[in-house]
């Protein structure tokens, strides 16, 4: 055969070298890669069951969070004995969990979540199932009949146009009291020894009596069962003296437990709806004065309460040592009780207006229903 | 006609020449051409093996954060849920944890008898109040609610002496629904010692076997985790469930460091009061399984997560 000149075979192994290396190569990069994607899939997938987990967590925290609001807790407390809720559902971030409330005993409740995350990939998606044991302790009512609208363990001054009346009332706008109870009180209770002063009498309805009990120091501690310490205790807002200004803090659907925050006693427009159920049990650890505001509940002051402009308060105002009330209006609808260990003379000038109600009193005695976990084992992981 | 020989031209006869188109190489050609050849070989060379160590260390890179997933995945599932005020911790160091697992859970649905309870099928159609993660073993303790009418809670614990099934059990319970949960095997566990008079249908059933994790030395000279349960009264052998990890060592900067915190954030001893653990941080330190850097050589690819498990059951 005959070649060109020039033209001879060129027998080298570049290309092939360099083939085979571009072979190792394309080989180690792509199993690199396909362990990336599989490192990435296992992460995603881990992600994915914990926030599985995380929704299911949140689902069971929200249920029971939600108990603190009555209707939904009447609706759970309505179940019967093997009776389940499934109406809860609760959704964050795309990922959402369904809550079931089982009602195993009287007391007892078995809240169950389903979490179920799929970061909008139903091919992805992780369960994850947990639940809790709680109990629920039905409320108890106190009944608190004090012996006058304002006891006091002193000598009392009313002057001016004060009002303080006996007669059994509902709160100014509540529907829902039962029909009044018969027995009013006195208007003011004291010891003896210790005969009010009264500037205007016909402003004093159901008059004063006098009475060992304004003298017994557990009338001021003892509140129809439930004893000082104990309603301390359980105090929804603890605070320290000075001057107060409170309001309520909510919308119509929510009340935020603040220090500030004693309830709203209003059933008008304009009131913070969501904060008609709260009745606090506020604890002054010394001398207040209060300017101004509003509140409902039981009001407690390890001291001096002295009132000093516009305000309102529904239920029950134990005083440990004096009460003054200057300027107004102040207005109460429940009872007093001034224990006045320091025996200075209780004041009431002017615009003051004090009402009895059993109503009042009633509301804010009872103990609403108890719901917590039950102790040592109440949470577990299903799945 | 340079092809021509002198013979055929009247000559001595002599061997005809190479053509002149059959150059060599010089020796400076070859000398260059081979410099060039090994200047692009050495290059090739190099690329090859550095994308070698990279894939090699990019390998076991995934493989340490793998082995670290799969332990912040099971530990904490398992961790989660244990009762320290109940005494599910049973010991504890910084490379090991024994404790009660909690496996399952169920609601009474009867009691026959002070030594049996009755549960629903796992199966059940309305709700789910029975369910485990692994078969219940004799020899596996169970603790039971109850309250009393004071509202005093307990729990007491039982060991369980049989697990058998039936389709009758149960019969008319509210926990069941009688129709759709007909024919459903329902479980029936056997206890010692004798279950409180407290105990009736809607008390709650907690299932618990002893479990160890623990960082230990192999026989190939690396520390992985293992597990182990209590069955039946003996230890099964311990399974790897997640490493290597670098070495263990008794001040928790080892592979697998578990340290325990009451719910003031103060650590616990080893010998201190199990019972107060409200909080269990883990360190785990992965080591790679392979050489990375050079392909024969010693240095291993390293990587850390660090776990805080609340404890649901601390109180």
């Amino acid at each position: 055969m005959n070649r060109h000149p020039g033209t001879a075979p060129r027998r080298g192994t570049a290309i092939l070298i360099a083939l085979v290396a571009l072979v190792v190569l394309a080989i180690l990069s792509t199993g690199a890669v396909m362990s990336a994607t599989q490192e990435f899939r296992a992460g995603r997938n881990s992600l994915v069951e914990q926030r599985a987990m995380a929704v299911a967590e949140y689902g069971l925290n929200q249920q029971v969070a939600g108990w603190t609001d009555p209707s939904t807790l009447a609706r759970i407390t309505a179940l019967t004995v093997g009776g389940i809720d499934s109406s809860s559902r609760y959704a964050v971030n795309g990922d959402s969990a369904r809550v079931y409330v089982t009602r195993l005993s009287t007391i007892n409740y078995l809240v169950s979540a389903v979490g179920r995350a799929g970061i909008g990939n139903a091919q992805l998606e992780a369960q994850r199932q947990t639940q809790l044991l709680m109990k629920v302790v039905a409320a108890t009512t106190t009944t608190l009949r004090p012996p006058a609208v304002m006891s006091v363990n002193g000598r009392v001054k009313v002057e001016g146009s004060a009002s303080i009346s006996g007669t059994n009332s509902a709160p100014s706008g509540w529907t829902d009291c039962p029909p009044a109870d018969p027995a009013s009180t006195f208007a003011i209770a004291y010891p003896a020894g210790s005969s009010p002063e009264i500037q205007k009498p016909q402003n004093v309805t159901g008059g004063t009596v006098q009475t060992a009990s304004a003298a017994d120091s557990s009338t001021y501690t003892v509140f129809g069962g439930i004893t000082w310490a104990a309603l301390v205790a359980r105090a929804n807002v603890t605070i320290a003296g000075g001057t107060r200004s409170p309001s309520p803090v909510g919308s119509a659907s929510t009340c935020t437990p603040t220090s500030s925050n004693w309830g709203e006693p209003r059933r008008a427009s304009g009131s913070v709806v969501g904060c008609e159920r709260y009745f606090p049990v506020v604890y002054v650890t010394g001398d207040v004065e209060i300017p101004s505001g509003r509140g409902q509940g039981i009001l407690l002051v390890n001291g001096k309460l002295k009132v000093k402009g516009n305000f309102t308060w529904v239920g029950l105002i134990v005083v440990r040592q004096e009460l003054d009330q200057e300027n107004g209006p102040f207005s109460l609808t429940g009872a007093i009780l001034n224990r006045n260990t320091s025996r200075n003379e209780t004041e009431l000038q002017g615009n003051v207006t004090l009402t009895y109600s059993t109503c009042a009193l009633d509301a804010v005695l009872g103990v609403p229903p108890a719901v917590s976990r039950v102790s040592q084992r109440s949470w577990v992981q299903r799945f | 006609m340079s092809g021509l020989t002198r013979a055929s031209r009247g000559g001595i006869a002599r061997p005809a020449l190479l053509p002149r188109s059959r150059r060599g190489f010089t020796l400076a050609e070859l000398l260059v051409g081979l410099a060039i050849l090994g200047i692009i070989g050495s290059a090739v060379a190099r690329l090859m093996l550095d994308q070698q160590r990279f894939f090699f260390r990019t390998n076991e890179q995934l493989g340490v954060r793998r082995e670290l997933r799969s332990a912040a995945s099971l530990l904490p599932a398992d961790l989660r849920s244990i009762s320290s005020v109940g005494g599910d911790l049973l010991s504890f160091s910084s490379t090991q944890v024994t404790f009660r697992m909690t496996y399952g859970s169920a609601v009474v649905c009867a009691t026959p008898d002070s030594l049996t309870l009755d549960l629903p099928p796992k199966n059940a159609v309305r709700a789910n109040l029975t369910g485990w993660v692994t078969a219940p073993l004799i020899g596996d303790t169970v603790f039971v609610f109850s309250t009393t009418a004071g509202g005093a809670e307990s729990w007491t614990a039982h060991r369980l002496t049989a697990v058998t099934t039936s389709t009758g059990l149960c019969a008319g319970s509210a926990f069941i629904d009688n129709s759709l949960d007909g024919g459903k095997d329902r479980w029936r566990l056997s206890v010692t010692p004798g279950l409180p008079s407290l105990v009736a249908p809607g008390s709650v059933v907690r299932f618990t076997r002893p479990t160890r994790y623990a960082l230990t030395l192999q026989a190939s000279g690396r520390w992985y985790l293992e597990r182990a349960e209590l069955q039946q009264d003996a230890w099964t052998a311990a399974n790897v469930v997640a490493g290597p990890f670098t070495a263990g060592d008794t001040l928790g900067m080892g592979g697998i460091g578990f340290t325990m915190f009451d719910s003031t954030g103060a650590a616990i001893a080893t010998t201190g009061n199990t019972r107060a653990v409200s909080r269990i941080d883990i360190m785990l330190r992965g080591a790679g399984a392979r050489a990375s850097g050079a392909v024969a050589g010693t240095s291993s690819s390293n990587d850390s997560l660090r776990l805080r498990i609340a404890l649901r059951n601390r109180q």
